[in-house]
């Protein structure tokens, strides 16, 4: 029956673990700067772009497979929007990738526990969202109600609360970084404070699709 | 010969001054001919539409669905099929005008009656209007309704011999049937979104989902069981004799018999259901590999390369057409090998999607679409045999009785018989090429687990039985189009082309007209040749 549409939940889940495989790259393509490893920071270079560009074909198809015509149990605007946020998750990583190939950098080693500290929490913020995307399966099959739907706000809320935390650690990263301003180039700490910016953006978007899928589930 | 064929089919002594025998070999040949091809037809292109949603759920295996619809639809036209075809055989045509019409005959100059020969005419018009209608739609593959075009064409064929007395036709049952044509969907889509918010409610919204499919799926059963079978035996299964009657004890059953006797085959089969339902449970939980949310992408991707690659080895030559052919070549095995992938991770209990849970609620439903495929499939029968037996009957009627009265019924056996026929002539059209389109529709409709096909199929059914019991023709495709936006509307579906319902309305609009114009067509075609 022409009745029924291309499920666009499948495809959005398939795009968010692209997204994470390049959340799980941020990590090391930063150290590889700072540990001065440019082969290792080619490669993983490479890995985030391809990525990067095979999210965005799926992105695309799904975007050509929702017109108006098609009914979905949530708001189909909400759901692009979604998609929207989420694919500024491996845009902003791979700006992140760009930023540090523009002129050769280097990290006081007193920076770099402070700056692990936030990519981790970063990471764990976009990896919860990842995880929620990842229910999107059971909502959809419990209707978006019900104890499912309470397990899923529960996320949203740990997500809220993780992404306020990451926020101090970026503000206390960046501090520290002018903290040590008369041992670095002025270049590099304006480099590397934009690289912390990109960062907590990156869990801002997280924050924001989970907010946003709280807006699909309340009905 | 011929005159060993009539007295064999017990002809009245009136049949055979209204016809020749030739005229009544033909009227037979074509009126059995043709109506054994609408059967066919319908067995082969709309059980696949109640059918297809069990196969895609995983409910039922192609084969069992198969198995299923033969016997429901069998059951459903032979036991319940005579309402509708007698609305169609009298219901829209006034018999008692048709019985007054009368002609001067050229030879002897005197006024004859007329009106059986018509009907005879229009009926074996009308069947051959809605066949060819059929051939015609689905070769270019449009959605035929056969409902409609039956309705179509015997009210063509009315309007035709009325012509200068319009009002005479039966525009109140006209009315009726093309309100319920409207009704029917709506009607269907309000009980399934209601079936499946109760399952909603009172079974996916919980913690514990098996638990409460476990307690729930036995009170669905038993309401799937009594409904089914209170508006199948009150006041009807009249080809059963009343000996059979008595000795199930249907005979002569009021209201509250009837549904006292449904209730104890509920409970029978809810009780029965239990100790089943104890065996599911749920799976160790493993370690997912969600390899299937790539899949259908590359597959269409994959799909749409292969004819790019068609398309350019056609145009090239030489070196480039030579690597065309193995690229070609590689993609097929690619794709051959990702059916093989997707065939073995579907038969792996529907895909490893949801939690452990969702999965054994969704197999505890499985039984219940079972059920419900069964009553969808007799429903479907009981209301679509009379599009292909209806004008059958009524050719059937007149050549027996020698004349057309209002009061002319058919013999129970004639009845029988042709209800019969009817039924077989489904299930022939579903062996020989309804399984490929089930399989077809199986393929492409995977969204409906077993707790939304179940709701579907049991707000259309209920909605269709109903409406044969009251003698109304409707098109089973819509209504179950109307169920399946009724759970969509209750969020239980992931994406719904609304386009659909666009489509639905435009052939409300064409299908009369259009079966209205063929019927007229062989009318007067039919009328010349035996005229």
């Amino acid at each position: 029956m022409a009745l029924f549409g291309r499920s666009p939940f499948k495809p959005i889940q398939a795009h968010m673990e692209k997204s994470r495989a390049c959340i799980e790259r941020i990590k090391p393509i930063i150290n590889a700067i700072i540990d001065n490893e440019p082969a290792e920071f080619d490669r993983l270079f490479k890995e985030i772009s391809d990525l990067e560009s095979e999210a965005d074909i799926i992105k695309n198809d799904i975007r050509s497979h929702l017109p108006k015509s098609i009914f979905l149990p949530i708001d189909r605007r909400d759901l692009l929007e979604v998609l929207d946020i989420q694919e500024e998750l491996p845009d902003t990583i791979q700006d992140i990738g760009i930023m540090l190939t523009l002129r050769p950098l280097k990290l006081p080693a007193d920076m770099k526990e402070p700056l692990n500290n936030l990519i981790d929490e970063v990471a764990t913020v976009c990896n919860q969202a990842a995880d929620m995307v990842q229910e999107f399966d059971e909502l959809v099959e419990t209707s978006f109600g019900g104890k499912e739907a309470e397990k899923v706000l529960a996320m949203i809320e740990q997500i809220n609360a993780d992404e306020t935390v990451a926020d101090g650690t970026e503000r206390a990263a960046a501090k520290k970084l002018f903290d040590l301003e008369k041992e670095v180039e002025v270049l590099d700490v304006i480099m590397w404070s934009r690289v912390i910016n990109k960062l907590g953006d990156l869990a801002d978007s997280a924050e924001r699709m989970a907010n946003r899928l709280r807006l699909m589930i309340a009905k | 010969m011929l005159e060993t064929f009539s007295v064999f089919l017990g002809q009245a002594e009136g049949a055979a001054a209204l016809f020749t025998e030739t005229q009544l070999f033909w009227a037979y040949v074509i009126a059995i001919g043709a109506g054994f091809f609408m059967a066919w037809s319908i067995g082969a292109n709309d059980v696949a539409n109640a059918m297809g949603t069990s196969v895609g759920s995983g409910a039922l295996t192609l084969r069992n669905a198969i198995i299923v619809a033969a016997i429901f639809e069998f059951l459903g036209a032979f036991f319940v099929g005579q309402h509708v075809s007698e609305t169609i055989r009298k219901g829209i045509l006034p018999l008692e005008e048709l019985e007054k019409m009368t002609a001067i005959d050229v030879d002897t100059g005197e006024a004859v009656k007329i009106g059986a020969n018509l009907y005879v005419y229009g009926m074996m018009g009308a069947i051959l209007a809605a066949a060819t209608w059929l051939l015609v739609a689905t070769y270019f593959g449009l959605p035929v309704s056969t409902t409609h075009s039956i309705v179509g064409s015997v009210l063509g064929f009315g309007m035709v011999i009325f012509w200068d007395d319009l009002s005479v036709i039966e525009w109140t049952t006209v009315g009726k049937i093309v309100s319920s044509w409207v009704v029917s969907p709506l009607l269907a889509g309000g009980f399934s979104c209601l079936v499946f918010l109760v399952i909603q409610r009172l079974v996916l919204y919980k913690r514990d989902m098996v638990g409460a499919a476990r307690k729930v799926a036995p009170f669905l059963i038993f309401l799937v069981l009594t409904i089914i079978s209170l508006v199948t035996i009150y006041k009807g299964l009249k080809p059963l004799s009343d000996e059979w009657k008595e000795l199930l004890g249907l005979l002569d059953l009021d209201f509250k018999g009837a549904l006292l006797y449904a209730s104890v085959i509920g409970l029978v089969g809810a009780i029965g259901s239990i100790p089943l339902l104890k065996r599911i449970t749920v799976e160790e939980e493993s370690p997912s590999e969600d390899t299937r949310s790539q899949n259908p992408l590359i597959g269409e991707e994959l799909a749409r390369l292969k004819t790019k690659i068609k398309k350019l080895t056609v145009i090239a030559d030489g070196d480039v057409e030579e690597k065309l052919g193995s690229l070609g070549g590689k993609i097929e095995a690619l794709s051959t090998q990702l059916e093989e992938q997707e065939a073995s991770v579907k038969s792996s209990d529907a895909g490893k999607w949801g939690t452990p849970q969702m999965r054994a609620t969704e197999r505890i439903f499985v039984y219940l679409q079972i059920l419900s495929a069964c009553t969808v499939a007799f429903a479907h029968g009981a209301n679509d045999v009379a599009n292909a037996i209806g004008p059958l009957s009524g050719v059937i009627t007149v050549l027996q009785k020698g004349a057309l009265s209002a009061k002319s019924d058919l013999s129970d056996g004639w009845m029988t018989l042709i209800l019969a026929l009817g039924g077989v002539g489904i299930v022939i059209g579903l062996v020989t090429w309804g399984w490929r389109v089930i399989e077809t529709i199986g393929k492409k409709i995977t969204e409906l687990t077993p707790t939304r096909g179940f709701s579907v199929q049991f707000g259309a059914a209920i909605t269709i039985l109903v409406a044969s019991r009251a003698g109304l023709p409707i098109s089973t495709t819509h209504t179950l189009v109307g169920a399946v936006l009724g759970v969509g509307f209750a969020r239980g579906i992931g994406a719904l082309n609304l386009r659909v319902v666009r489509d639905i309305i435009i052939s409300w609009v064409m299908t009369l007209p259009a079966g209205a114009f063929l019927a007229i067509l062989f009318f007067f075609i039919l009328k010349a040749i035996f005229g």
